[in-house]
């Protein structure tokens, strides 16, 4: 059968539309523009959106800071070689450095609290938990990489086994981070930030005290340093764990309308 | 302006993109919203839907083909959707709405209830392909596009369908 297209053309142009409701236009441009707006306040970011997001938010005196203070114990500690035996001056620098490094990120921390804008971030799109939780993980992320930088230029100049530096570094560091934590969880002001600099400074004042025992650094106290690291690493995480738990109940575990896959 | 420049705008947050694409496709999803549904308050019912769809799923968007062909894709799932909850209309329904929107006079309708009594008996492929070649006179290849399905297999829906429409209403003017 011949189709005749011309003449279905014809027939199926007699099937033409009513003009439609400019007001229903107009609405759906109204609605749609409001779909649009709801859509970019529900939309889920990432976990590194987030952090990336949160990165910017950090002061930037914090890595100047930082930079700064790793280029002093690098200067120090390359200064001259030293002898196994010699190591009380790298074990200074390490008692000086360590709190201070561990103390840095703290005013950071504790911003919101002493510009009074904690209850504005807790009611605001993330949960107050949640942007602590960003801005202490990007901060001990750095000292991450300042303690490596460190450990690694200290073992190299002085021979020391590497295991025995780490423990020399990072016990100072909890030590640090767990009084700071403390004051953390419970002095959420501007004074939390100089009661941070008290720790930091009675945790150099007693290190470095420590640093001219000799007996403390030696191999036979390794075991006794070890017992320090578990011991301290434990602290820290439970006041890591109990000043997260004081941030959700400041502000009574809201509900939050975006979350982030942590 | 070009669908991609609109849409490089609507990203930027540019409300005033979004008005202009809206105000660019209405009328277009609209008449092939009204000839799927037959009735002037479902078909800007789902006109109305198809573009809130777009701007709540924008995200997931890729500026690929035509916006013109997404937001036709949209409608059709639509379109069926609401037939598929809904039983079919009476014919009757449709002429007294055609009645009150154009006094052109009995003859016409009774044309336009024997093409679409004709369309309705095409098979849902072959009536789509139909209402969007001659009606919305998009490209087979866009048409392919929306109804996701082979260029041959498109054409051989619009012949298998414009056959049928043939034999349809040459009996009509027999009759």
């Amino acid at each position: 059968m011949k189709i005749n297209e011309r003449k279905i053309r014809e027939d199926l142009a007699s099937f033409s539309v009513p003009a439609y409701d400019p007001e229903k236009m107009r609405e759906t441009v109204q609605l749609a523009k409001a779909a649009y707006r709801e859509r970019q306040f529900a939309a889920r970011i990432g976990f590194w959106e987030f952090l990336s997001m949160q990165l910017r938010f950090i002061g930037k005196w914090v890595w100047l800071a930082q930079v700064v203070l790793l280029l002093s114990v690098l200067l120090a500690v390359s200064r001259r070689s030293f002898a196994v035996n010699e190591m009380q001056h790298v074990f200074l620098v390490f008692s000086c450095a360590v709190p201070l490094l561990a103390f840095l990120g703290f005013p950071e921390i504790l911003k919101s609290y002493a510009h009074g804008m904690a209850e504005i971030e807790g009611c605001t799109r993330f949960s107050m938990r949640k942007l602590m939780g960003a801005r202490m993980l990007i901060l001990g992320l750095a000292d991450l990489c300042c303690m490596t930088v460190i450990l690694a230029a200290s073992a190299a100049r002085s021979g020391t086994p590497v295991l025995r530096m780490i423990l020399y570094l990072f016990v100072p560091f909890n030590v640090t981070c767990c009084g700071c934590l403390t004051v953390l969880e419970h002095v959420k002001s501007r004074q939390g930030g100089y009661f941070c600099a008290a720790v930091c400074v009675l945790c150099i004042a007693v290190f470095s005290q420590l640093s001219f025992v000799k007996g403390f650094y030696e191999t036979a106290a390794t075991g006794m340093w070890i017992v320090l690291f578990f011991c301290s690493l434990a602290y820290f995480a439970t006041e890591l764990f109990r000043a997260f738990r004081s941030f959700d109940r400041l502000f009574c575990s809201k509900q939050e309308t975006l979350s982030v896959p942590w | 302006m070009d669908d991609e420049r609109l849409i490089r705008r609507i990203k930027s947050g540019d409300k005033n993109a979004l008005d202009d694409l809206i105000q660019k496709y209405y009328n277009d999803i609209y008449k092939y919203c009204y000839r799927k549904m037959g009735r002037k308050s479902d078909a800007e019912d789902i006109t109305q839907e198809a573009f809130l769809h777009f701007c709540r799923n924008f995200d997931s968007y890729t500026q690929r083909g035509k916006c013109r062909n997404y937001l036709y894709v949209i409608a059709r799932n639509l379109c069926a959707n609401t037939l598929q909850k809904k039983t079919s209309l009476p014919l009757s329904s449709i002429k007294e709405e055609y009645l009150s929107e154009n006094d052109t006079g009995l003859k016409q309708v009774d044309a336009v209830d024997s093409v679409q009594a004709a369309l309705k008996q095409l098979p849902e492929e072959q009536r789509t392909v139909i209402l969007l070649r001659f009606y919305q006179d998009l490209k087979l290849k866009d048409i392919a596009q929306i109804v996701d399905a082979g260029l041959s297999v498109t054409k051989y829906r619009l012949y298998q369908g414009l056959k049928t429409l043939s034999k349809l209403l040459l009996k009509e003017d027999w009759l």
